[in-house]
């Protein structure tokens, strides 16, 4: 290899690690302040380091060999599970009979996973839903940046990258989601208020609603984005979702016994009871919350 | 020792192989973000588990045509995809506390190498035995 590729080969790594930007040919210098932690030569090697090191070692070898016997067993038990796509199998019994060929009936809807989990296993919906915002809640308390949870060289860090992200705004990015994102959001809502006639439903449309919100935040800046929305909107938004998809399925759960009046004619938009306001609501909740995930990781804040 | 069904389920025994990767990632390797990586290469072994028992032999998805109301002639299993659903949100939320975690360990630490941080700690220890 010549030196000139080299050159270039190192680059390409220093732009992967972050310290080199193309288009300012040259180095950025990492903000100061961090520690760089090179801590494995100064561990002072005593008896009980010795020991540690050794205990931890001799656990590594546990950790295969007993990784390796639970595969093993695994796999024996592979052996013994019924063959793949056989139809003769104990699994496909009356209770799969029941969903396919009385779920229409029952819930309404034509796509019978979405009447599944929305009307027979509702509660378990609103499980995931609550699971989806107790780990945004977790995170908000972990990364939010306030007056409490403050670090100076993150800051400067954060400060710098906003500096260079404002200096170096790609047009074409820009231009392209001006055309991209509103054709997001529409698909978003299609997939959503869809989701009992169609593949899709909440969650997979709430996932493209928060990467619509992520790719615009992305072109247009977080300035821009903050003057559509405040940032406790959306928590607001995604507690109100919650609290109303509780409300919902605790109706459904009152008419558990007799599914049987869903309104509507089958295959219209309106249809199928409750399911079509909650794969509205599940999906607001999840965009939401997947765009609270991308700002609080990106910039600590919302 | 039925291997000719080891060969059929193939799915599965490759579901059960990439499980074990992952979970050797989160036991070995030193790298926070690589655990992350073993804990979500795991959980998805298992949503491979699942989709692959719930095939049926020639059927289709469960879903009907919204304008006649016909269903496929055969359809595969829909059990366990609603119960998968369940667990493609468990992942991402493990995910992104995981990696919360993470972040504020790095911010505290300066590094993401588990061994680098556990030797920071018992250096804090001694000093503090020191004085």
């Amino acid at each position: 290899m010549t030196e000139t590729e080299n050159k270039q080969s190192n680059k390409l790594i220093d732009w992967i690690n972050g310290d080199y930007a193309p288009a300012e040919s040259g180095m950025i210098t990492a903000p100061e302040g961090r520690p760089r932690a090179r801590v494995k030569n100064r561990v002072p090697v005593d008896d009980g380091a010795v020991k540690i090191i050794r205990m931890r070692r001799l656990g590594r070898y546990l950790a295969v060999v007993g990784t390796l016997l639970m595969m093993i067993v695994m796999l024996l038990v592979v052996m013994e599970l019924p063959l793949f796509g056989d139809a003769s199998s104990p699994v496909v019994n009356e209770v799969l009979d029941r969903y396919l060929y009385a779920g229409l009936e029952e819930t309404g809807a034509t796509n019978l996973v979405g009447g599944l989990i929305l009307n027979y296993r509702g509660f378990d919906t609103f499980g995931e839903s609550t699971v989806l915002f107790i780990a945004m809640t977790a995170v908000l308390l972990l990364l939010k940046n306030d007056r409490k949870n403050f670090c100076l060289p993150v800051e400067k860090e954060l400060l710098a990258d906003e500096a260079v992200n404002g200096k170096y705004s790609s047009i074409i990015l820009s231009r392209n989601a001006c055309v991209v994102v509103p054709f997001l959001l529409v698909f978003a809502l299609y997939v959503m208020f869809n989701g009992h006639l169609s593949p899709g439903g909440g969650f997979s449309g709430g996932a493209i609603l928060g990467g619509a919100l992520i790719l615009s935040e992305v072109a247009f800046g977080s300035q821009t984005m903050r003057k559509l929305f405040r940032g406790h909107i959306y928590h607001i938004i995604a507690v109100c979702s919650t609290l109303i998809t509780c409300v919902e399925i605790r109706v459904i759960a009152a008419h558990l016994g007799d599914h049987g009046h869903p309104f509507g004619a089958y295959g219209n938009i309106i249809s199928a009871g409750f399911i079509m306001p909650l794969n509205v609501l599940v999906g607001i909740e999840v965009g939401c919350i997947m765009y609270s995930f991308y700002s609080l990781f990106s910039r600590g804040d919302i | 020792m039925n291997f000719q069904a080891l060969l059929i389920n193939y799915h599965e025994a490759a579901a059960v192989i990439v499980f074990c990767i992952g979970f050797m990632t989160l036991m070995l390797h030193p790298n926070l973000i690589k655990k992350v990586i073993g804990v979500n290469l795991s959980s998805s072994s298992m949503f491979l588990f699942f989709g692959s028992r719930g095939y049926i032999e020639g059927g289709e998805a469960t879903i009907l045509d919204p304008v006649t109301l016909e269903a496929p002639a055969v359809m595969v299993n829909l059990i366990p995809t609603g119960l998968i659903l369940t667990g493609i949100v468990v992942s991402v939320s493990i995910t992104a506390f995981f990696l919360a975690i993470t972040l504020r360990i790095y911010n505290r630490y300066g590094s993401m190498d588990l061994d680098e941080i556990l030797g920071l700690i018992n250096i804090n220890k001694n000093k503090r035995f020191q004085q």
